[in-house]
């Protein structure tokens, strides 16, 4: 084998990820969580084929099978409409995975930004407006701002994203904020300055790659609170707009109707615990991973 | 065994589990330290220096194995370090072997004053003893211990926390905390390699004042050929996991035998001026997949064929000076 | 007679420290670098010698003093001199664990510096990274390489590789070897000697290890509490060594032959910790740990005086000597 072709890309990645994997797979609950993750992506990406009636996640009235128990046929029963309840909570996986992605894809990056240039530019004017700017906004609790913010515009998926989105950037800001500033103090960021490096290269290129681990890991641990948040939205009404699924949408619609039709409510919150439970999971171990590596 | 012999280490293997298999750290060490004398284990980084100490006081990685013997001399009699259970080994932890570390600033529990650490050492070697003591017996002890290492007014240092003292007084703290019982054995891991060299130097004179004055045995590891020169009596080199050459002080320096140690000194910057040599050609050995052979012979310039397939064993050359090399092997 | 490359007149740098107090990192020192020459900076912790360095390299500005490159006044910190002169003068850290990004393989921490240098760097220095790599000794294939995958000697020549990239005159180097083995110690050196050599390099080595100065450096200069006790050429500085300071030095290393011991001064052995800086004592810095001790030492500060053509000392015990 070519030394050239073998150490490209700082080999050894696979090792790495070997090594990576090693570790990862000792933990049993790091397996759980990451086959928990697994199981909902695929669910909602392959949710035509996976859905028992997929087109009860659509316009669709069926009364004569309407309020019936789980069994056989509707695994988790069916609904006031007459529709699947398992095919709904399907179907609702989608826009509930997409608003974690979503609002994470946005906020990250720009909260990553916004924390590394003021901490970078530690003591500075920038540096004062960035870090006021995150405090007012960490000063509120996420849900009551996003519920403020969703109130104001008109109700529906898009609207609900953008809400949690513009609270949930501070969070990485103060994150990268205080990496930024410890990291100022290294080495070889002190030799990019002295060789006349300019703010761009050093920012983006030499401190965020050390930053991921962190970032990485609050992203996996985020992803179930945005959910939930998300679920918290559309229970009062500010999400997803029927008919199409949600499930905090149908956990409302089902509480008038507990505990004799019980179903209605308890399999959609169930998912929802385990959807944050599988994200807790493994941000968890990443966080272990991350940590353990650290300390090589 | 020998009536003077404290601790014969006999073939000792030491390999840890990896990602990528095992790793073969120690490979057949053998040494012996008598009753107050004073070896010098040398070895540059990675050379399995602190492995073997850690052997010694068995606090090796859960997923460390080793095989071998460590007989250890109690009243008289040889035990095995590896055949004791745990309360045998903490016994001998609490009264007979004691170590200290190269940083003293994380050997010490920044919570505790030092007066609190040292009495609890004291206390543990007490309880082990089955002697009676009281709180100010202990403390009493403690004083005398902060003396023993020339520490001005030892009372307010037994009240201070470590971050409020230098260096040099934490590294004297710690060896106070090892030598304030009656230990026979003390090992020593690069002490005062963190500290200035005034510093370092003051505190080598204690040690060895100390070990001569108390009558312990003393195994000082050490990636400084001049350190060992100035406190031991024996020194043993050590390459790869194994002890390539083991003589007196004095021979050592004077006639040294292995390709190793040779290329070792030739590389110590001298105070006459005459350069340095070029440094030793390779890299450390890979534990995992260990040269077949003599554990050197990659790097050595005077390798030969029965370098890369046989495995040297130590030769005697008299007067205690041995060494691990074909070069010197009796017979083929 | 060759102008030096660097001048260095009465620097200062005190860091505030609590209402009122100041750290005296350094505390007037002066010397020159002439091209082509090493000298050593040599000092325990808490002696000045990285913060001179720091200064130098600009990334402090000086308190209180000047320094010059070549005629022209530096005297501020790094991100206020020209590009070039960013490039003129290079450092070279102590630990090779934190010198390098991690997160970056060698070729690129290599080609970053070359790229941003390549219209004032001089010619004869090399072009690529490949190039650098070949100067310090290393194969190509370290292009690829993580420093995590590196041992601590291949790293800290990939540090010098990096100091090389922009073509300096000058390069500071603050212990870079005191981390590593000695006989990785040897080939980095060795490497430094010869890089000297071919580039016409000025080096200001920062060390602890006398033994090591011997070997590397043509002038010496020991630093106490911010102040230079001593200054002279290797030759005389060995010969005939005067301050008390650097008798306690001497005596200290640890030496691995008899010959060698043989060089060393009688003195006392040393006593004492090094004050802390902020709470420097009253005369001269170093007395309450002189075994010469006088009471002029208690009041007054010793001036420099010349012993030799190249020997200055500052000391009373020499005082008033032509």
């Amino acid at each position: 084998m070519n030394i050239r072709t073998s150490h490209r890309r700082g080999i050894p990645l696979k090792e790495r990820m070997g090594q990576g994997w090693y570790r990862f797979s000792r933990s049993k609950l790091s397996i759980l969580g990451l086959a928990g993750a697994a199981l909902l992506v695929f669910a909602a990406v392959f949710a035509p084929i996976i859905a028992p009636y997929p087109h009860h996640a659509g316009k669709v009235v069926d009364f004569a099978n309407a309020n019936q128990p789980p069994s056989l046929q509707n695994l988790c029963g069916t609904d006031t409409m007459g529709r699947d309840v398992f095919s709904r909570i399907i179907y609702a996986l989608r826009s509930t995975l997409l608003m974690g992605v979503v609002v994470l894809s946005v906020a990250v990056p720009f909260g990553t930004s916004m924390g590394l240039i003021a901490g970078y530019f530690q003591g500075s004017l920038i540096d004062s407006l960035i870090t006021r700017l995150t405090d007012i906004f960490l000063a509120i609790p996420p849900l009551i701002l996003a519920l403020v913010v969703a109130s104001l515009l008109k109700p529906n998926l898009l609207n609900a994203m953008l809400a949690i989105t513009v609270t949930w950037w501070t969070w990485y800001a103060r994150l990268a904020y205080g990496m930024a500033t410890s990291l100022n103090r290294e080495y070889y960021i002190r030799s990019a300055q002295l060789s006349g490096a300019g703010w761009i290269h050093i920012v983006f290129r030499e401190m965020l790659p050390n930053c991921l681990s962190p970032i990485l890991t609050k992203m996996t641990l985020d992803i179930g609170i945005v959910i939930m948040i998300g679920a918290a939205l559309s229970f009062v009404g500010l999400g997803e707009q029927p008919p199409a699924p949600s499930l905090g949408t149908m956990i409302s619609d089902g509480a008038k109707y507990m505990p004799t039709q019980w179903w209605l409510t308890v399999f959609p919150a169930l998912t929802i615990m385990i959807i944050v439970l599988s994200f807790n999971l493994l941000g968890d171990s990443f966080r272990d991973l991350f940590s353990t590596e650290e300390k090589k | 065994m020998n009536a003077g012999r404290l601790l014969s280490v006999e073939n000792l293997d030491v390999d840890f589990g990896v990602y990528r298999g095992r790793s073969r750290v120690l490979n057949g060490i053998s040494f012996n330290v008598d009753k107050g004398e004073k070896l010098g284990l040398v070895g540059e980084t990675g050379c399995g220096k602190t492995t073997t100490l850690r052997a010694l006081m068995r606090v090796l990685d859960p997923n460390a194995r080793c095989s071998g013997k460590i007989l250890y001399t109690i009243a008289g009699q040889d035990k095995d370090i590896y055949a004791m259970n745990a309360a045998e080994m903490l016994h001998l932890r609490r009264t007979e072997m004691s170590m200290i570390f190269q940083d003293p600033t994380s050997a010490l529990n920044p919570v505790f004053t030092v007066g609190e650490q040292i009495s609890s050492v004291i206390r543990a070697n007490l309880v082990a003893k089955q002697e009676s003591f009281s709180k100010n017996s202990v403390t009493e002890k403690a004083v005398k211990a902060l003396a023993d290492v020339f520490l001005p007014d030892p009372e307010r240092i037994l009240e201070s926390y470590p971050f409020q003292l230098s260096g040099g007084m934490r590294q004297r703290i710690c060896i106070a905390m090892s030598v304030a019982t009656e230990r026979n054995l003390l090992l020593a891991d690069e002490p005062g390699t963190s500290l200035d060299v005034t510093i370092q130097d003051q505190i080598l004179r204690l040690i060895n004042t100390l070990v001569e004055t108390k009558g312990m045995s003393f195994i000082l590891v050490s990636h400084s050929l001049g350190v060992v020169r100035k406190t031991s009596d024996r020194i043993c080199i050590m390459y790869g996991g194994t002890i390539v050459e083991s003589a007196r002080t004095a021979d050592l320096f004077a006639s040294p035998r292995h390709p190793y140690t040779r290329a070792l000194l030739a590389c110590v910057p001298k105070l006459g001026g005459a350069g340095i040599a070029e440094g030793i050609p390779g890299e450390m050995v890979n534990y995992i997949n260990p040269p077949a052979g003599c554990r050197f012979h990659p790097r050595c310039t005077q390798a030969f064929r029965a370098c890369r397939e046989i495995q040297p064993r130590p030769v005697a050359l008299g007067d205690g000076h041995a060494v691990s090399c074909h070069l010197y092997a009796t017979g083929s | 007679m060759t102008l030096p490359i660097l001048t260095v007149k009465a620097l200062k740098k005190y860091f505030p420290y609590k209402k009122d107090l100041f750290v005296k990192a350094v505390d007037g020192v002066d010397f020159e670098i002439f091209p082509g020459e090493t000298l050593g900076l040599v000092g325990e912790s808490g002696s000045g010698k990285s913060t001179v360095a720091y200064t130098i390299v600009g990334m402090y500005a000086p308190t209180q003093g000047k320094i010059h490159y070549n005629g022209e006044d530096i005297s501020r910190l790094s991100k206020n001199r020209s590009h070039e002169m960013k490039g003129n003068i290079q450092i070279v850290f102590q630990d090779p664990g934190s010198s390098l990004n991690p997160q970056r393989s060698v070729g690129k921490t290599l080609s970053f510096p070359l790229h941003l240098h390549q219209r004032n760097r001089k010619s004869g220095f090399p072009t690529t990274a490949v190039e650098l790599l070949d100067s310090v000794g290393l194969p190509e294939e370290n292009l690829y390489r993580f420093p995590r995958m590196m041992s601590g000697g291949e790293r800290q020549l990939v540090a010098i590789a990096r100091a090389l990239a922009t073509g300096p005159n000058l390069m500071v180097l603050d212990e870079p070897t005191s981390a590593l083995d000695v006989s990785v110690q040897a080939k980095v050196i060795n490497r430094l000697l010869a890089l000297q050599k071919r580039f016409d390099l000025s080096y200001l080595f920062i060390t602890h290890d006398l033994s090591l100065m011997r070997n590397v450096a043509h002038r010496v200069a020991i630093m106490y509490l911010g102040k230079i006790c001593e200054i002279a050429t290797i030759k005389e500085f060995f010969e005939r060594p005067l301050h008390p300071y650097t008798k306690m030095l001497l005596s200290s290393i640890p030496v691995a032959t008899e010959e060698e011991e043989a060089l060393k001064p009688d003195t006392a052995p040393s006593s004492g910790e090094i004050p802390s800086p902020v709470n420097i004592p009253t005369g001269c810095g170093f007395h309450l740990r002189c075994p010469m001790k006088m009471d002029v030492c208690t009041r007054h500060d010793p001036e420099t005086t010349s012993i030799a053509p190249d020997h200055k000392v500052r000391c009373h015990l020499f005082s008033g000597a032509s």
